[in-house]
């Protein structure tokens, strides 16, 4: 088993939910007003204006389905070449989120399309460890570079 | 509960002044700035000792740039205010210009508007949360996103999108301030630099410098300098307001700008359909037609059909963006908004000359800003 360094350790964990255990669950709340958020914050519900302990931490399952997507041609950031492809992705905890896909073209997306969270190794630190960030994908993949593994618990 | 603008002291728009928008040049922001005022000044036929009071909207200048443009006219000690508002700088500028007039604290006021690219350090992202790939998802792929999602949500294609380009290229070609000034083809336009999704360059406003200047007065600094008041223009609704949790699966800036036009048409005693022209926040053309619909003027999912029947030309039901719009006449930012308030003058008094809407009696101006942020007035011939 290689063993990943997380690239925003405050995002995502490198293990899945119980729920979901093969895909990096991403590190979210949940209000007492019931409403879910990502990324992470305890400086108040959006929705609400609870805080402090009205905030529960959870883990959000590393799955849900393309809502839209699109092929980024133009990149200003040294961190990403493009061309990528980006998109907004509702999580099945009813939460929208905006990420990269972890695939080489949009020719075999659609919208409405089953997505699952996966690492991608971006970086090696000084000792030589990879660095993994956070991508999505449609089909689970088990190849270097890529750490979700296939299959699904409920 | 407030009152609204309408409900205080009548505003109107008695000057209107630019500086082209621009590709960044050597000239300073002061240069540019001044041009705009003075033009808006000699516009209103008021010298500069009546104006009482100003706001500068800049959003990429820096601190303190008001004191030290506004002091070449001749120092009068009068207030000054900056005001940053993201894209909307310039709109809430002119919101607050407004506001003082009616609210009765001076008769005569300026909202000058005036940016040069300058990077500038962005608060809201010194929030402390990380995200996933908040810098491999800027703007243009925000909306990109949106136009796959419209696409797919009603067969519509890549290239209706594109016409909003087409019509804003075409009204900027007549613009002498804007800073694209050359019609497009559709296909120019689909076969330009590719950016993000199906948003090519020419689908994206370009991003220079420039200036835009409105005096705003009450009817007694009018009667008080003699203002030629059949070129004044009323203010009759404006309303700012922000982003809140919608209802999930909403596009948070279509419901913001629904919300933001409603309550602007509603104190205005209007309907959209009754709109002659709309200056819009088109900073990508997908925007233009989700706005449209989202401020009534015609249903969810029409808008590439009612763009296509002619229905937001210049000579349409409705003419959007006449100027040519952020895609054409350009997004310096701080001059944006106030840019738009000029157009909308300008066509209400029936001065646009080949850009002229004709009859035009009723005009919109809608930003949104990053963050986001939604500012909306309506004017009144």
């Amino acid at each position: 088993m290689v063993s990943y360094l997380p690239a925003k350790p405050s995002l995502f964990s490198l293990e899945g939910t119980p729920h979901l255990p093969d895909y990096p669950a991403l590190k979210g709340c949940r209000c007492k007003c019931g409403y879910v958020f990502f990324p992470r914050q305890r400086y108040g519900c959006e929705r609400c204006g609870r805080f402090g302990h009205d905030i529960e931490d959870i883990e959000i399952s590393g799955k849900g389905k393309l809502r839209a997507f699109a092929t980024v041609h133009r990149s200003d950031s040294e961190n990403y070449q493009a061309p990528y492809i980006a998109a907004t992705i509702v999580l099945d905890a009813g939460c929208a989120i905006r990420a990269l896909l972890d695939v080489a073209d949009e020719s075999s997306l659609f919208i409405g399309q089953t997505v699952y969270s996966t690492l991608t190794v971006v970086d090696c630190d000084e000792r030589g460890r990879k660095i993994a960030d956070l991508r999505f994908t449609p089909v689970p993949l088990d190849v270097e570079g890529s750490a979700g593994r296939r299959g699904e618990t409920s | 509960m407030g009152k609204l603008l309408k409900d205080q002291r009548p505003v109107y728009v008695i000057g209107i002044g630019l500086h082209r928008y621009q590709h960044a040049s050597a000239k300073t922001y002061v240069e540019l700035g001044l041009t705009a005022i003075r033009e808006a000044l000699n516009d209103s036929k008021l010298e500069w000792p009546a104006v009482e009071s100003s706001y500068i909207g800049t959003a990429k200048l820096g601190m303190a740039a008001g004191r030290a443009m506004l002091r070449h006219l001749g120092t009068t000690g009068t207030s000054l205010v900056h005001i940053e508002n993201a894209s909307a700088t310039g709109s809430s500028a002119f919101r607050l210009a407004c506001m003082e007039v009616a609210g009765g604290f001076s008769d005569i006021v300026l909202a000058v508007g005036v940016d040069k690219p300058d990077p500038m350090p962005k608060a809201f992202q010194k929030n402390g949360m990380e995200d996933l790939a908040s810098d491999a998802i800027v703007p243009f792929t925000h909306f990109a996103l949106l136009a796959n999602e419209y696409m797919q949500k009603y067969s519509v294609t890549v290239e209706q999108i594109a016409q909003v380009a087409v019509k804003n290229h075409r009204n900027g070609a007549k613009n002498p301030y804007a800073h694209r000034q050359k019609e497009r083809t559709l296909a120019e336009i689909l076969s330009d630099k590719p950016i993000s999704g199906s948003l090519t360059r020419l689908q994206c406003c370009p991003i220079g410098e420039g200036a835009a200047a409105a005096i705003v007065a009450s009817e007694e600094g009018m009667k008080r300098y003699g203002i030629d008041a059949s070129r004044a223009i009323r203010v009759v609704s404006s309303v700012s307001r922000s982003e809140r949790v919608y209802r999930p699966g909403a596009g948070f800036d279509a419901e913001l700008t629904r919300e933001t036009a409603a309550i602007a048409l509603k104190e205005a005693g209007m309907s959209a359909s009754q709109l002659d022209v709309i200056e819009l926040h088109d900073a990508f053309s997908i925007e233009e037609l989700l706005y449209v619909e989202a401020l009534g003027l015609c249903g969810e999912g029409q808008a590439p059909d009612f763009l296509a029947e002619g229905g937001m030309d210049i000579g349409g039901q409705c003419a959007v963006s006449p100027s040519g719009g952020l895609i054409a006449m350009g997004h310096p930012t701080g001059p944006t908004g106030l840019g738009q308030i000029v157009e909308v003058t300008r066509q209400l008094r029936h001065e646009a000359g080949v850009r002229q809407q004709p009859g035009a009696k009723k005009g919109m101006a809608h930003m949104v800003g990053l963050g986001s942020v939604c500012v909306v007035h309506i004017l009144e011939r």
